[in-house]
């Protein structure tokens, strides 16, 4: 039932956010008390129970209720926040994330047991419930008596599945009270066979108080609470004073029949705001960003048609269509764009987890979350990150105690950031541990034959450290299930290379070590440099470019079978990519290009010029094919093969 | 009545060759190819189709023939996309001469006392014009082509 179907991949979609929201909170809270995440968490795990107990999850449900149950003693301060408490906090998230799983995959999460975890919590719960029993009673006869609620709920008008929501609020209002009437009725609502306006009116009877309820009923996708005749001046008003002062300016006189209190007013404003996100299957974008590829190169052949017959009309018309195009094509790119905190959220868990299980303590650190990147590119590099990031705490940092004893702080710090340079981003991990020792991989690399004894000492540092990319290489002489497998940091290569990015790694022993990573924003159009090789043409992309020089031939000496050339006092490696292009005479234009983070030539006949092309996979029959990034179309209707730089030799 | 297979009869080294019709898609002349560095030696290289990719098989190379010199006057067989698993793929031959409906009687399998080092590619040797002779009579090889594109994927890989 496609229906069905639809509600599942909602709940999934909306229940992962609630469950990141909860984890990111639970981190919040270890580093110290906070009531603001504690609120953030609360309101998570209580939706992530309403809905999972809506669609029927009732294992998932359970779960989170004693969860809530846990959160709520920690709200009100009853229980204080330990790290066993937070681990088993994070062991249940962990299996809500399970079932998350399973129910995607199209389960019931019933095969999966939280029992034991449960167990765990309730007994948590109940110690604290006892201790503070009169505490809480306290403050519950704080709360008023029985009071009636006249709501009217509306649901936001953008929202696919009106009655669906309408649906969850009342059940959410049942687990507080009791629904004395609702117009449609929660019949007429699962029936579906009235319309559902959107907007629905509610007589309710509730001890909760008022902010409870308003927090129930406020779900996702809400678009505003209203409290009809009840007014009760609310205590915790003053908590909001400038947000609900400028609200309240806007809202007078303009506020219709009901009484609108100032503060729902606030929520109401942002509610508003969530509206303007749309939420559009990802294969959607794909297919329009397609069109937009071929719209591009449509346009540009129609340019070089409208050049050879020059009619002054058809060329301002045609100019004004490619501005459109180009407009189009940039905000494409745009939407594609996803902020890095999308995959960088899952990280301090990671750090914490490795950290917690090697004995280390280690300060995480991420900026420039927001920086943005194409989500084919983001999609590829949540991996190999992750791998980088635990190899940092579980290989790179010691231990608090030998820390101490080569006189740095306890803490070991770990640094993520991110940023723009270029055209490319750049993502860097650096961490303050014990470097690589260069000795140990010799000897490594020694011992599986990479190089001869004799030559070792003569390998300089980089070549050195390229060995740590070889398949199979790992200098950890314990292998735990975190790292030192192997399957490593060659992996870690040849997946960012296939994003069209570059590894770099510099580390001081003893300090130390920073894995660099480059990438392209985006994948699909990029900014080539057109040249003629042995009269073939290529593109090569000009984020691997350098410059382009005129060398004087005398210049170039050979060092054995390979060349080199004295370009302004720097010594390059020439590559003549005879094996791609064929044999030719070496010409004087030199492209400069960085090949595995060092500059060389490739020799060209001609530079024909730059522009922005889109490039297309090389078609699964000819394979992959070394050297060949892609294939593009560019203006004038020739197919021309894109260079990767990365791998032409 | 036994069963009869439409088939495009076409020419490459002198030789008949036939595929079955609804792989192709359409026939072209020949159009500037564009040869891709390292790329399998079976593989002519690439040409825009009105704006689409379309990877170049050379048969010759596949069925141990001369290799195709000249490429003037030759004509692309064009394939469905769903050939070739959702790429464009084209095939060079010498010529196309006409569609054929062979019958099931007529067909001769590979493998039944012949044999060849290409008979994986061959779906049997059909023999044309023995009962009618205003047509020219003699044999035609019917290529597999979907067995013959998979094989190459599975190189590629």
């Amino acid at each position: 039932m496609s229906d069905d179907d639809g509600y599942r991949k909602l709940f999934v979609a909306e229940s992962r956010e609630n469950h990141e929201n909860v984890v990111r909170n639970l981190l919040v809270l270890e580093e110290g008390s906070d009531d603001e995440a504690i609120a953030e968490i609360f309101r998570s795990a209580h939706t992530l129970k309403g809905m999972s107990a809506s669609m029927g999850f009732h294992e998932m449900e359970h779960l989170c209720h004693s969860m809530e149950d846990v959160f709520d003693l920690i709200r009100n301060g009853h229980t204080a926040v330990e790290q066993d408490l937070i681990d088993v906090l994070l062991a249940g998230t962990d299996v809500i994330e399970e079932m998350l799983d399973d129910i995607e995959g199209g389960g019931d999460c019933s095969s999966i047991s939280s029992s034991h975890l449960v167990a765990d919590l309730e007994k948590y719960a109940s110690e604290t419930t006892e201790e503070s029993a009169e505490v809480s009673d306290a403050s519950e006869s704080c709360e008023s008596a029985p009071d009636s609620f006249k709501l009217t709920i509306t649901v936001d008008k953008t929202c696919a599945m009106k009655d669906i929501r309408a649906l969850l609020v009342l059940q959410n209002l049942e687990s507080l009270g009791t629904i004395v009437s609702s117009t449609p009725t929660k019949e007429d609502l699962e029936d579906g066979t009235v319309p559902f306006s959107g907007e629905m009116e509610v007589e309710f009877v509730s001890d909760a108080g008022m902010d409870a309820v308003r927090s129930a009923a406020l779900g996702t996708e809400i678009a505003s609470v209203c409290f009809a005749g009840e007014v009760q001046p609310e205590p915790d008003e003053p908590d909001t004073p400038a947000e609900s002062d400028t609200v309240s300016v806007k809202s007078s006189g303009l506020s219709p029949a009901a009484t609108v209190t100032k503060v729902e007013r606030t929520e109401k404003s942002e509610k508003v705001r969530e509206v303007k996100n749309l939420r559009v299957d990802i294969t959607r974008l794909d297919q329009m960003m397609n069109l937009v590829e071929d719209l591009v190169i449509n346009g540009g052949r129609l340019k070089q048609i409208a050049g050879m017959y020059k009619i002054k009309e058809m060329d301002e018309s045609l100019s004004m269509v490619s501005r459109s195009v180009s407009d189009l094509q940039n905000l494409m790119m745009n939407i594609r764009m996803i902020p890095l905190n999308q995959i960088f959220n899952r990280f301090p868990r990671v750090v914490r987890d490795v950290a917690h299980h090697d004995g280390k303590e280690v300060e995480f650190t991420m900026l420039g979350g927001d920086t943005e990147l194409d989500r084919s590119v983001m999609d590829g590099l949540s991996d190999p990150l992750l791998h980088l990031i635990r190899n940092g705490v579980n290989h790179g940092l010691e231990t608090p105690d030998e820390r101490e004893a080569s006189g740095k702080p306890r803490k070991g710090t770990l640094t993520l950031s991110a940023w723009r340079e270029q055209g490319n981003v750049i993502i860097e991990l650096s961490e303050d541990g014990k470097g690589i020792n260069r000795n140990q991989i010799l000897k490594k690399a020694i011992e599986r034959g990479l190089v001869q004894e004799e030559g070792a000492a003569t390998l300089t540092d980089q070549e050195v450290i390229d060995f740590l990319f070889q398949p199979g290489f790992s200098t950890a002489e314990e292998i735990t299930d975190i790292s030192g497998r192997g399957v490593g940091l060659d992996v870690v290569k040849s997946t960012i290379e296939s994003l069209n990015g570059s590894i770099k790694v510099q580390t001081e022993l003893g300090k130390g070590s920073r894995f660099t990573l480059t990438l392209p924003p985006t994948m699909a159009i990029v900014d080539v440099m057109m040249v003629r090789i042995n009269d073939r043409r290529c593109a090569i992309p000009i984020n691997g470019v350098v410059e382009v020089a005129k060398a004087n031939l005398d210049n170039i000496h050979k060092v054995g079978t390979s060349e080199v050339i004295m370009l302004r006092d720097e010594v390059l490696q020439i590559f003549r990519l005879n094996e791609m292009f064929g044999e030719r005479p070496v010409s004087e234009i030199m492209v400069v290009v960085l090949y595995k983070g060092n500059k060389c030539c490739i020799p060209v006949d001609v530079v024909e010029g730059q522009q922005e092309v889109v490039v297309k996979p090389v078609s699964s029959v000819i394979g992959n094919c070394r050297g060949v990034g892609g294939i593009t179309i560019p203006g004038d209707g020739a197919v021309v093969p894109v260079l990767d730089v990365n791998t032409m030799v | 009545m036994s069963t009869t297979f439409d088939l495009v009869e076409f020419e490459l080294s002198g030789e008949r060759y036939a595929l079955d019709i609804y792989l192709a898609r359409e026939i072209v002349e020949m159009m500037p190819i564009t040869p891709i560095p390292r790329a399998p030696s079976y593989i002519s290289g690439i040409m825009n189709l009105r704006g689409e990719i379309t990877s170049i098989i050379s048969l010759n190379y596949l069925l141990s023939l001369p290799p195709d010199d000249d490429l003037e006057n030759r004509k692309i067989i064009v394939l469905t996309t769903e050939t070739a698993g959702g790429s464009n793929v084209g095939i060079i031959v010498d010529d196309v001469h006409s569609v054929i409906q062979v019958s099931e009687d007529d067909v001769e399998h590979v493998g039944e006392g012949i044999s060849s080092d290409v008979s994986n590619f061959v779906k049997g040797i059909i023999k044309v014009g023995c009962d009618d002779a205003e047509k020219k009579q003699g044999l035609v090889i019917w290529i597999d082509m979907l067995h013959l594109l998979k094989d190459l994927e599975n190189r590629a890989s």
